[in-house]
Order: C-alpha cells, then structure tokens, then sequence
C-alpha cells in the first residue's frame, strides 16, 4: 500500500480515472478489509472462547497504539 | 499512518496508490524510523481498536495474521519493486533504516546470526546426507525415514482422536490403512496433474518417473479424513480439527526430509545453506559449479509448522471450542505462513498474480481457513479426547502404515528420484 504502489506503476495525472481508482482503494483497504477482519476476530472470540482482555493497563496499551497509529 | 500519507502526498508528490505514485523517494518523518510506517500503523491501529474493545481475538490473533500479511508482502514483493525503480537511492535507504524496527532490534538480529554460524555446519551435515543406505541396485534415500516418522506421527495422533469418539481399533485400523494409500496417492496425482502434456505425450515413461508434491499429500489426508467421518457418521469438523493438528505435526518432521533431499531450496544467500551431495536436488539442477549457500526454506517450514502446531495445542488446552475453529486456524496460520517463506523459494512467478504454484496453493489453503472461521456454528463443545492406550493394540498397523510411506517414498532404484 505504501511504497508499493510507489512500485507497482508510473505517475500518472490526477483524473476523474484515478479519482475513482482512489475511491475504490480507500473503500477496500479502509473499509471492507477491516470490517473483515474486525468480523473474524470477533468470530474467533467466540469460536475459541477466548476471555475478554480486562484490564486498566490493557486499555491504555489499546489507546496509546491508537494514537500511535496516526504517526506511525 | 496518516503523517506518512501525507508525507507521501507533500514530498513524493504521490499517493499510496498505484495510479497516483510518488515521483521521489520519501525519506523523512516516520520514513526515517522504519521503511513502512503505513504498514505499521495499520497494525497499530488494528491491534489498539482490538484492545480497547477488550477481544483477544482482534487485537492478538487479527493483528498477528496483518502484521504477518505486511512483512511478507513488503519483503516478498514491494521490496524488489522499489528496488528496481528508485536504484542506488533505496539501497543507500535501505542499508540506513530499518524495515520493522520493531520486529527484530539489531542486537536480537546480530546474536541469532551468531547462533546460526555457529550451527550452519552440523545442520549442512544433515542436509548433505541425501542417501541413506545403498543396499546392492537400490537406494534408500534419508526423505523416506522422515516421512515414515511423519505418518508414524500423523497415525498415532488421529487414532488416538478416533478412539477418543468411541470407534473401535478395528475401524481405526482400517481407517489408517486408507490413510497411509490416500496420502501417497494424492500427492502423486498432484505430481502428475503438473506434468498432464508430458504424460499425454509419453505416458509409459512419464509414469515410470518417481516424483510427489506435497501438496497432494495434504489433499489426500484431508479429502480422506472428511469422506471417512462423513462415512462413519462421525462430527467432520470435530475430526478435521484433530486431523489438521495430526499434519501440523506431520509436516513439521516431514519437511525435515525434504531438507536432507535438497528439494523445496531457496534462494541464494549469504547466510544459507550449502548442498553440496551431487545427489541433492539444487546440484542436480544447477550443477556442482554452481554451488551456493541457499535459504533452508524446508526448515523454515517445518518450523513454522511446529510453532503453529504448539499454539493451537494452547488454545486447545481449555477444552471446549467450536468444531472447526482449530483446523480453520490451522488452514489459514499455516497458509499464511507458507505464502511467507514460499516468496524465499528459487521457484518461478508463473502462476496466476505473478505468484509461484506454491504460492497458489497457500492462497487456497488460507481461504479455505478463513471460510471455515467465518461459517462454522459458534457452539463450543469439548475437543475430541485423546486416547493414547489404542496404541498398543495398533502399532503393528501404525507400523505397517509407516513401513508402506518408507517404501513409496524412501525406496528408490539404481539412482535418487528426479522430483
């Protein structure tokens, strides 16, 4: 996603063609492969049993890689 | 990940995407800390949500298998591509920034290269020792022990699950008997299903020729394990997870024997391994001149198997799951995997996506995974018992069992096999 498609073609002008080309890889790589995976790690709670991950310190790993995420 | 995005727009004049690419190598920002900054906010975002939601199965397994997924398609594939456009420019990056920084700290990365040279040469030893025994014309080659070992592994395990669902040694017995045919079968079907214009060209020799791929053999096992349970009104998906643990297992020790065959080699490195037996499958090919060090994908493999194999045992270890759930973790962990260490292999890039036929395969086997994860009842139920004392009254099955995988594919005539 980074540097790949960096990789993978040329540069070329902004158009209504790559306007739409944008469109469909925010659509896949920001909404459709989340929901995925968000839905089969939910599954694989409920599948395996796992325990919910309580927990102050847990929460606040959680929060701290969010923020990160941003910069990273 | 949004401040390497932007970086990407304001300073590359690009963005992530391949119609809009940027025209100069960023650099800077997150770019100086690690080569794929929108990689691992991905991830860091992926496994934070996951946490703050409180679900192990997000933040843990979700975000290993993308962060999995981002190091073997930057390593894989971007990487060579990047090389390729931006020159001396990003091997001057490359040699200044890491990839992952956090994935394995210089000095973690220096001590295990230290360990390894330390180990290269017994572990050579190993790899070199292709033949086993030469008994007058025939030749018995080192793969064969292993596989013996492999079946003998992959038996005891899954008629040690079917006596834990109440069926008699009788069944079992019978049960691994078609076992041990269904797996040779299928991989050599698979063998020849590569070579279909060679065989409907000159079928007599093509059949003559000795040659297995793996792949048919995990077919065979599965297919096998399915129409029997189905047969035998057992709970397939019960049987599939205790199956798939048996061929984590099984593949663990069996690629050892591809290792000492030389076939599955990876490609030339500095750090690999040297096949030097002129019966060893890269000497055959390329020619003793051409004798380099070369990635031991088949231990990498084997590996990834057994590590895969201790983790589902983990989660096992509380007892009650849903049937299926540990053989679509299997599918997918080990297809994913595989896919990894399949892009280190000296194969060609002639299948569909520019990926190997290896590669294909792992695809197929990952989906199959994620299917299972994503349509099987969530209805947990205790996993299949083992029951380990049915051995004693079927080890001269399970003998006769590994007896027949010795001779398919151990036994070899006047010279070593050509796969």
């Amino acid at each position: 996603m980074t540097h790949a498609s960096q990789a993978i073609g040329w540069p070329t002008r902004f158009s209504l063609g790559a306007a739409a080309t944008v469109a469909v890889y925010v659509t896949i790589f920001f909404l459709i492969l989340p929901g995925l995976l968000w839905t089969l790690g939910g599954r694989l709670d409920a599948l395996l049993i796992l325990p919910p991950a309580h927990g102050v310190l847990v929460r606040w790993t959680g929060a701290a890689a969010l923020c990160l995420a941003p910069s990273g | 990940m949004t401040w390497a995005m932007w970086l990407l727009w304001r300073t590359g004049r690009g963005l992530p995407i391949s119609h809009l690419p940027p025209v100069r190598l960023t650099t800077r920002g997150p770019y100086a800390v690690t080569r794929h900054p929108i990689y691992v906010g991905y991830v860091a975002a992926f496994a934070g949500a996951g946490a703050m939601a409180g679900s192990v199965g997000r933040s843990v397994i979700v975000a290993t298998l993308v962060a999995l997924g981002s190091v073997i398609y930057a390593f894989g594939f971007e990487e060579e591509r990047l090389e390729r456009r931006f020159g001396a420019l990003w091997a001057a990056y490359r040699r200044t920034t890491p990839a992952f920084p956090v994935l394995l700290p210089a000095p973690l990365r220096a001590a295990l290269v230290t360990l390894w040279k330390h180990c290269r040469r017994p572990i050579e030893r190993i790899a070199n020792r292709v033949v086993l025994v030469r008994v007058r014309a025939t030749t018995w080659v080192t793969f064969g022990v292993f596989a013996a070992a492999a079946a003998a592994v992959i038996s005891a395990w899954i008629a040690a699950a079917l006596a834990g669902a109440g069926l008699s040694p009788v069944r079992i017995g019978w049960w691994l008997v078609g076992l041990a045919v269904a797996v040779p079968v299928g991989s050599r079907a698979m063998w020849l299903a590569y070579r279909v214009d060679q065989l409907r060209a000159d079928p007599r020799s093509t059949l003559r020729q000795v040659g297995f791929v793996s792949w048919g053999g995990i077919l065979g096992l599965f297919g096998c394990a399915t129409a029997f349970g189905w047969l035998a009104h057992l709970d397939v998906l019960r049987l599939l997870d205790a199956v798939a643990l048996a061929g984590l297992a099984g593949q663990a020790v069996a690629r050892v024997g591809c290792f000492t065959y030389g076939c599955c080699y990876g490609r030339p490195s500095a750090l690999g391994i040297r096949w030097t037996d002129p019966e060893a499958k890269p000497v055959r090919e390329h020619g003793a001149a051409e004798i380099v060090p070369r990635v031991p994908t088949q231990l990498l493999s084997s590996a990834a198997a057994a590590v895969l194999f201790v983790t589902l045992l983990v989660v096992l270890r509380h007892g009650s799951v849903a049937p299926g759930a540990v053989a679509g973790l299997a599918f997918l962990g080990y297809g994913v995997l595989r896919f990894g260490i399949e892009c280190l292999r000296a194969d060609p890039r002639d299948g569909p996506w520019r990926l190997t036929q290896g590669q294909v395969g792992c695809v197929v086997i990952a989906c199959v995974g994620l299917a299972l994860l994503l349509v099987v009842p969530e209805a947990p139920r205790p996993a299949l018992a083992l029951d380990f004392t049915v051995l004693l009254p079927l080890a001269p099955i399970v003998a006769l069992c590994s007896a027949l995988v010795l001779g398919v594919y151990g036994f070899h005539r006047r010279q070593v096999g050509r796969w």
